[in-house]
Order: structure tokens, then C-alpha cells, then sequence
């Protein structure tokens, strides 16, 4: 039973992450590091980005304003970079965590759609973005940040902190009271309420997560890159979604894990990279990502109606 | 809301010189006409409880970039804009029988925005689509009672969606649709038509808005307007139509997207940078949602 919910959960990600996997080998002659990169690369900028809107989505919520976010701690980090490279990520995540600790618990009190304060938000980081400076800021000493891209193998230091905050998150969200709570209001939000769960705390720790997420991710891009741009980020929230629910988290909340997001991000990494491979223009990747969202979600919803229909043979099975 | 825009134009009016001269006014219209044509015509998917479309920008690019594409092959002009309005209305009538089989409107429109706009890149390889000489620059010069040409077609399609939504049978089951898509359902409204229909009135809506803004230009690509997806939504929320459904009126969006523009251009011309004015732009946004939010859960209990 174990493995057959194992399999149901992380099967369809993984026989999709297989498929594009292998067509990403054969360009390359084998797993090696060659290939490993480039799919790991996408970890700290899309990874952090998916796992900060999956947890929203997994918490029956939906944050549009991770792009916007990751601009601004963008700017907000180079701008801060006299502190040191590790200062100003920091002051920056703590500031990113606020602000959607401040975001999420606006939603959960005045009981607004999610959708339409983040919408709200994009719009204003954006303007916030461009009131830090008009022009791309650059970072002036461009060795600061050289720490984030020492390579051990295929894992690179910005890789391995992005891979920790996912551990972290996952564990978090598996292990920890609260982190439960935000599997149960995502699932049914009235059923959450009446079992005392605390729904607006786990409302503004979803948002604290994505706004950290995306404020993290934001950061360890614009050093890496040596500069922040108030416009970047454009494609950013197509991805994040995508790795989302390409992976297995369900749009309807309570649904799905940091696996499921891994998943997701090594499926959307491969194309890009095997994309990139062939020489093919950034646009096709994005025209596949959207093709492979339409196709996961249309699934979803088909599996959805074939389980409405078979109710009997869901409460003849053990409860999930 | 008209209070609003009342008020903004007084204290605009009153502190800016230059504001409310008619050159500036009229700027200030034509600025508008576009995201205008565009929110409004994207209030019968909101108000039919579907969100919004995450994908405007991308579907007005794709018109814009047809039309310039049929003119610059010598087409009659008016011939090209049916063309667009035809292709467009397919588009709207895919994308509507997508979201009303059950999938998420937002997730379906930023996938579709994704798809429209890797397609077009493709046909179009990232390069400019001019009209090549076959100008019709009479859209951008056609004045009437002082107005330029797109303010009219604002109002008509301000005029007419309105119209549509409040009067007619279609309106009414959308709207019903929206407010309650059980008991619509029950009383043999078919959901499906109903959000299929908003989606094509967002898309017709879209179509016309491309045509204007590249017979504006003369050209387009595929970075044409990239803001207007964020715009058009502000205009919607600013207006006050219910992100829930069953509520709200194409009109209150148009006064919206003014709105939106009025501030935005009084921003200007105290000399702030667009960035400040785009901050401003999310804080009322913000505000008013909020604002809304608080009246709306005071009334309905």
C-alpha cells in the first residue's frame, strides 16, 4: 500500500523526469558532471522560486508576487553589498520573510483572495524595484561573489545552500505541528478550522516561506551574476509554477511535497538544459514549459473526475 | 468610484498646472484606450467567477502582430481586423472550453501566455512586423469632437460589453454564473457556454485592442506592451469587481484603467520617475482591494 501511494504520488513526475532526462543524455555520453550541472544550476534561482510558491499551493494559497520579490532582494542585496557577501543575503532574506510573513497575515485576516493581494504586490515591488534605482545596479567588487560559485563536483555552494533550504523546508513541513497545518488548511480549510487548527498562522508561514524563498533566491542570482536589474526575473513565476505542479503538487491544495517540487525543478532543468543543448532559442523552452503545464494540469483534472466517479472504491480503500 | 476619479482630477487639477488642459486630458484618454479596451473587456471573466486572464499581454501581441503581418502582406485593412478578430475569437473559445472543463484559470492563461508567446517568437523569429509601407495612419490622426479615434472605440466597447452584461440574457447567465455556478447549473445554465462566452469577449476584446495599438505604432513584435497584463488586472480590482464573481461592471473597470492613468500621468508631471509612479500604482491597489474586502464581508453578513 506504501509503495502504491509512493507511486502515485511521485510516479507520473518521475516517468516524466525520465523522459526528458534521457533525451537530455543523449547529448551527453552518460551521468557525469557535464550533465549534472546544468540541471542542479537551476536549484537556487527556479528551485528556491518553485519551493516558495509550491508551499503557497500546497497551502491552498497561490503567491504571484515571487518574481517581483526576487527582483527587489535582487537590488536590495547588491545595494546592501559594503556589509559583505553573506550580511547582505541575510539582511535581505530576513526582509524577504517579513514581508511575507506581513503579505500572508493580510490575506488570512481580511480574508482576501490570495491571487489578488499577490497581484497587488507584483505591481508594487515592481515600482519598489525600479525606486531602488532605474538602471541595473552592479556589484562593484565582482569577486564577492565568487564564494557562491566554488564548485565540489557538480554541487556548487549556491546549490548546496538552495538544496538545504529544501531539506529544511521539507522537513518542516513533514515533521512539525504547524507544518501539518499547512497541509490541512490547504486540503479543506473549514475542516481545518473546526479540527483547531490555527489556519492564519499557517497562512502567513506559507507566505514567510515563499517571500524567504524568493528574497534568497533573488540574492544569491544577483551576486552570482554581479548585477540586479528591476525588470529581470520576467519568466521566473511561469517556471516556478510549472515546477509546482509538473512535479505533483495539486493546484487544489494539501497536496504534494518537497519531492514532488525536486521532481519538478530536474524535469523543467532538463528541458531547458537539453534545450540549450541544441542550440534551440530560449522561447522554445518556454513554449514547452507551457505545453508540459497544460498537459499536467488537464491530467489532474481528468484524475480528479475518474476518482469522483469510483467513490465507492474510495472508502473501500484504507484512508490515505 | 466616480467620486474618485472626481476627486483626482479636482486635486490633480488643482495642484498641477498643465493637468487638466484638453491636450493633456486627451493624453491622458489615448493613453488609456488601450488597457481600457482590454480590462474591460476582461470584466465578463471575472465577474463569470473565473479570476482573471494572466495571458492579455500575450494574446494582444499576437493580434497586434497578425494585423501588422496581413497589412504589410497587402490586405484590406478592415479585412485584416475581421481576420484577427476571427482568429482571436478560436483562441478565446479554446482557452474558454480549457478553464471550464475544470481547469485553473490562472495556471491555463500563464501556460497559454507561455505558448502564445514561444509561437509567436518563432514565426516571427524576434524580429519587428511592420506594415510595410501600407500605412493607415489615419486611426492615429482621426480626431472627432476633439477626441482621437481609439478614445471612441473605448467608449463604444465600454458601451457595448456593458450593455451586454447588464441587459442582455448572455450577461445575465454569466453573471449568475459567477455569483452562484451551482444554481445556475440547476436552472439549465450551461457553465461551460457561459465561461467559453466570457472568454471569447475577453478575446474579441483583445483583438480590437491589438489592432488599435499597432495601427498606433505601425509595427509590433513580440515584447509588444508587456505591462499590460498587470494593467489591465489593476483596472479590474481598482474598478471593484468582485474577484469572486457575480460582481461588478465593465464600466466601473474602464473608470478604473483611467483612474490608473490619471495618477499615473499627474506622477509624471511632478517630475517622479515611473518606478515611483508604478509603487503608487501597487499601493492603491492594494488599498483598495483591501478597502473592498473589509466592505464586502461588513454588507454580506
Amino acid at each position: 500500500m506504501r509503495i502504491n501511494r509512493a507511486f502515485r504520488t511521485y510516479g507520473p513526475a518521475l516517468v516524466v523526469f525520465l523522459v526528458a532526462w534521457s533525451l537530455l543524455l543523449v547529448r551527453y555520453t552518460g551521468i557525469n558532471q557535464g550533465a549534472m550541472y546544468p540541471v542542479l544550476n537551476n536549484f537556487p534561482l527556479l528551485g528556491l522560486a518553485a519551493l516558495g510558491v509550491g508551499v503557497t499551493i500546497i497551502g491552498g494559497e497561490l503567491d504571484l508576487s515571487i518574481a517581483s520579490v526576487a527582483a527587489v532582494s535582487g537590488m536590495l542585496a547588491v545595494k546592501m553589498q559594503a556589509l559583505g557577501l553573506v550580511p547582505a543575503i541575510a539582511v535581505t532574506c530576513a526582509a524577504g520573510i517579513a514581508m511575507g510573513a506581513l503579505q500572508g497575515y493580510l490575506i488570512a485576516r481580511l480574508k482576501i483572495a490570495s491571487v489578488v493581494f499577490t497581484v497587488g504586490t507584483l505591481v508594487f515591488l515592481q515600482g519598489v524595484g525600479y525606486l531602488i534605482s532605474e538602471h541595473a545596479l552592479l556589484v562593484r567588487n565582482l569577486a564577492l561573489g565568487d564564494p557562491l560559485n566554488r564548485r565540489f563536483g557538480p554541487i556548487s555552494i549556491s546549490i548546496a545552500l538552495s538544496l538545504l533550504v529544501f531539506a529544511g523546508v521539507g522537513i518542516f513541513l513533514v515533521l512539525t505541528r504547524p507544518g501539518r497545518e499547512i497541509y490541512a488548511s490547504g486540503g479543506d480549510r473549514r475542516e481545518a478550522m473546526t479540527a483547531g487548527v490555527n489556519v492564519r498562522r499557517a497562512v502567513v508561514i506559507c507566505f514567510a516561506i515563499s517571500g524567504g524563498c524568493g528574497a534568497l533566491a533573488g540574492s544569491v542570482a544577483a551576486f552570482e551574476g554581479g548585477s540586479a536589474d528591476p525588470s529581470s526575473f520576467s519568466a521566473l513565476l511561469l517556471g516556478a509554477v510549472s515546477a509546482a505542479l509538473v512535479g505533483g503538487v495539486r493546484m487544489s491544495g494539501g497536496y504534494g511535497s518537497v519531492i514532488n517540487i525536486v521532481l519538478g525543478v530536474c524535469v523543467l532543468a532538463s528541458v531547458a538544459a537539453g534545450m540549450a543543448n541544441q542550440g534551440r532559442p530560449d522561447y522554445v523552452t518556454q513554449l514547452v514549459t507551457g505545453c508540459l503545464l497544460i498537459a499536467v494540469i488537464s491530467v489532474e483534472s481528468v484524475a480528479m473526475r475518474v476518482r469522483k466517479v469510483r467513490p465507492a472504491r474510495k472508502i473501500l480503500a484504507a484512508p490515505d | 468610484l466616480a467620486l474618485v476619479l472626481v476627486a483626482v482630477t479636482a486635486v490633480g487639477g488643482s495642484l498641477t498646472p498643465g493637468f487638466l488642459t484638453s491636450n493633456n486630458l486627451r493624453a491622458i484618454l489615448l493613453n488609456t484606450a488601450v488597457t481600457g479596451i482590454v480590462a474591460v473587456s476582461m470584466t465578463p471573466i471575472t465577474m463569470s467567477g473565473n479570476f482573471v486572464s494572466l495571458a492579455s499581454s500575450q494574446t494582444v501581441m499576437m493580434a497586434a502582430v497578425l494585423f501588422a503581418a496581413m497589412v504589410g502582406a497587402g490586405w484590406n485593412y478592415l479585412l485584416a481586423a475581421a481576420a484577427v478578430l476571427l482568429a482571436l475569437s478560436v483562441l478565446g473559445v479554446i482557452e474558454g472550453m480549457v478553464v471550464s472543463a475544470g481547469l485553473n484559470t490562472l495556471v491555463t492563461t500563464l501556460a497559454a501566455g507561455a505558448i502564445i508567446f514561444g509561437a509567436v517568437s518563432g514565426l516571427t523569429r524576434g524580429n519587428d512586423v511592420t506594415f510595410r509601407g501600407h500605412t493607415i495612419s489615419w486611426i492615429r490622426s482621426a480626431h472627432f469632437l476633439g477626441l482621437p479615434a481609439p478614445v471612441y472605440f473605448l467608449f463604444g466597447v465600454t458601451i457595448i460589453v456593458s450593455l451586454l452584461m447588464h441587459t442582455t440574457v448572455l450577461g445575465r447567465r454569466i453573471v449568475l454564473t459567477g455569483a452562484n455556478s451551482a444554481a445556475a447549473h440547476i436552472s439549465g445554465i450551461s457553465v461551460r457556454a457561459m465561461t467559453t462566452a466570457a472568454f471569447v469577449i475577453a478575446a474579441a476584446g483583445a483583438a480590437l485592442a491589438g489592432v488599435l495599438a499597432c495601427s498606433q505604432v505601425g509595427a509590433a513584435n513580440v515584447q509588444f506592451l508587456p505591462t499590460l497584463t498587470v494593467n489591465a488586472i489593476a483596472a479590474v480590482l481598482i474598478g471593484g469587481t468582485s474577484v469572486a464573481g457575480g460582481r461588478g461592471s465593465p464600466l466601473r473597470s474602464a473608470v478604473g484603467a483611467l483612474i490608473i492613468s490619471a495618477i499615473v500621468n499627474l506622477m509624471i508631471m511632478h517630475g517622479l520617475s515611473t518606478g515611483r509612479a508604478e509603487a503608487v500604482e501597487g499601493a492603491i491597489l492594494l488599498a483598495v482591494v483591501a478597502v473592498l474586502r473589509v466592505f464586502e464581508s461588513g454588507s454580506g453578513r
